[in-house]
């Protein structure tokens, strides 16, 4: 206290007198006392009281940055699934056959041999109902060893290829009603972004062979542009019946002739042969029709009709 | 046991549901704290609704409080506060004059009038009466911000740093504030030099 003026004689003779005055401090009413102190145990009630966990949970939630964040987070959210979406449905038309023919050989032979997808749509509304709705996503690695028949070519007149060609997962009424006609739509194909689920029932009682998951690897001599122009050209614009569209079989073959004639006009033997090896694989009779003539300069005479 | 304990101690204690560290505390600062806020605003009716309302906030504010923070600070701050708030509300309001009539009538006296003046008292009790009350004018003379300096390093023997924290303001602020304070003070009982002088 003596910090301001140490020295000054008459604030020191002042502070003896305001010094006396504490000395007559007056007392406060008791009036106010006992409403203070029943305030006093009602709050020590209250502090004493713990919450339980989600009390406390939601007192945190209710916290305005906790909303903000949340809000934030719903926001950010919602414009990732509407930029996925809008992408995915972009892509929807070309990304199935490209995918497919992104498959390794072996993976779409098994495809083309397996008879998993028969009894119509069914099996491909099983796998569409069990795996992500994204036809244009592809499983990196394999999750399930599928129980898989050799590579060799199947008999031609196999019912089991007539429902393998699926333009894309379906929703489970899409799915049902192409399995009513029993014809899928053309120009996409199967085995991309649709495996089937292991042990998902089929139409005709049979269960689906494992998730089918195909690595994403180029195929050998496949060309991106030339095989999105095709798919493009290929585009379905409406959906086809099952009178107006060619059997999926043919189409693939179709396709897979195509592609070799493409590539012996290239030059490309290499890949015309084995194109066409694949050709003869799914069916010998198309082979010696088609193919074998047409690339004769490329691909060897045809074998003798099994 | 527990008027041994310091207050925020005790504070903590009551955190945990110790009402009776509570009355200790209350007990121990509530005389301080009513003289505090009767000199500020200068009315004693005013002093103990603003005593309660100090008290009641404390309560209230009890769960949020940490053990870092001085409680006196706290308390002051509370105080304070109340008393700043209650003195801008009487500025708005129309104040009587003090040399106006106490009454309608012709004859009555003015508030001037029943307020010591400086005449010399005769006797000891009679100077320190006249001393004190004229000291009291003296304070409430002071500005809003000297007076709570004042109040609080003379009557609460508050460090200047802590006196910083209650107020909000720069430590030598207050030092600067403490020392128009006395200046000002100084001045105004220059008349009465000789009878501080005097008084015991």
């Amino acid at each position: 206290m003596a910090e301001e003026d140490p020295d000054e004689p008459q604030v020191a003779a002042l502070r003896a007198v305001w010094l006396a005055m504490r000395d007559h401090d007056e007392d406060p009413p008791d009036s106010g006392l006992s409403a203070l102190m029943a305030a006093a145990r009602s709050q020590a009630v209250h502090m004493t009281a713990k919450p339980r966990w989600w009390q406390r949970g939601f007192e945190q939630v209710r916290r305005p940055p906790v909303l903000a964040l949340a809000t934030l987070l719903v926001l950010i959210g919602g414009a990732v699934l509407m930029t996925k979406h809008q992408d995915t449905i972009e892509r929807a038309p070309t990304a199935a056959p490209a995918r497919y023919e992104e498959m390794p050989a072996t993976s779409r032979e098994v495809d083309v041999d397996r008879g998993g997808g028969s009894g119509g749509g069914g099996g491909g509304a099983a796998g569409a109902a069990t795996t992500p709705a994204s036809p244009g996503t592809l499983p990196t690695e394999p999750s399930v060893a599928r129980p898989v028949a050799s590579p060799a070519p199947a008999p031609a007149s196999s019912t089991a290829h007539e429902h393998r060609v699926s333009p894309r997962p379906r929703t489970a009424p899409e799915a049902s009603a192409a399995g009513t006609t029993g014809t899928p739509r053309a120009g996409t194909l199967t085995g991309a972004g649709a495996p089937t689920a292991a042990g998902a029932p089929t139409r005709s009682g049979s269960t689906a062979a494992a998730v089918v998951p195909a690595p994403a690897r180029a195929y050998p001599g496949f060309e991106p542009d030339a095989a999105e122009a095709d798919t493009k050209s290929r585009a379905p614009v409406k959906r086809p019946t099952a009178e107006d569209e060619p059997a999926p079989r043919q189409v693939l073959l179709d396709q897979l002739a195509a592609r070799a004639r493409r590539a012996a006009q290239r030059g490309d033997c290499e890949n015309a042969k084995a194109i066409a090896t694949r050709i003869a694989g799914q069916d010998a009779t198309y082979y010696r029709d088609h193919v074998a003539n047409e690339l004769a300069n490329c691909v060897p005479a045809p074998a003798s009709t099994p | 046991m527990f008027n041994d304990q310091a207050d925020e101690d005790l504070m903590v204690m009551y955190q945990k549901g110790e009402v009776r560290a509570f009355e200790v505390l209350l007990s121990r600062h509530r005389r301080p704290v009513f003289n505090f806020i009767l000199r500020f605003v200068g009315d004693r009716e005013t002093a103990e609704d603003l005593l309660q309302e100090a008290f009641m906030r404390v309560i209230k504010g009890a769960e949020a409080y940490k053990r870092q923070a001085k409680f006196t600070t706290w308390l002051y701050t509370i105080a304070r506060n109340l008393c700043v708030d209650q003195t801008r509300r009487r500025k708005h309001r129309k104040h009587a004059s003090l040399d106006a009539p106490m009454d309608s009538s012709e004859e009555s006296g003015t508030l001037m009038d029943v307020i010591p003046g400086n005449e010399m008292a005769s006797d000891r009790k009679s100077v320190n009466k006249q001393l004190h009350e004229q000291m009291q004018r003296a304070i409430a003379a002071l500005s809003e911000d000297q007076r709570e300096v004042f109040l609080m390093r003379e009557f609460l023997d508050m460090p200047f740093k802590q006196i910083a924290d209650v107020v909000g303001v720069p430590e030598n602020t207050v030092k600067s504030r403490m020392r128009y304070a006395l200046e000002k003070l100084r001045l105004e009982l220059d008349d009465y030099k000789d009878l501080a002088k005097v008084a015991p």
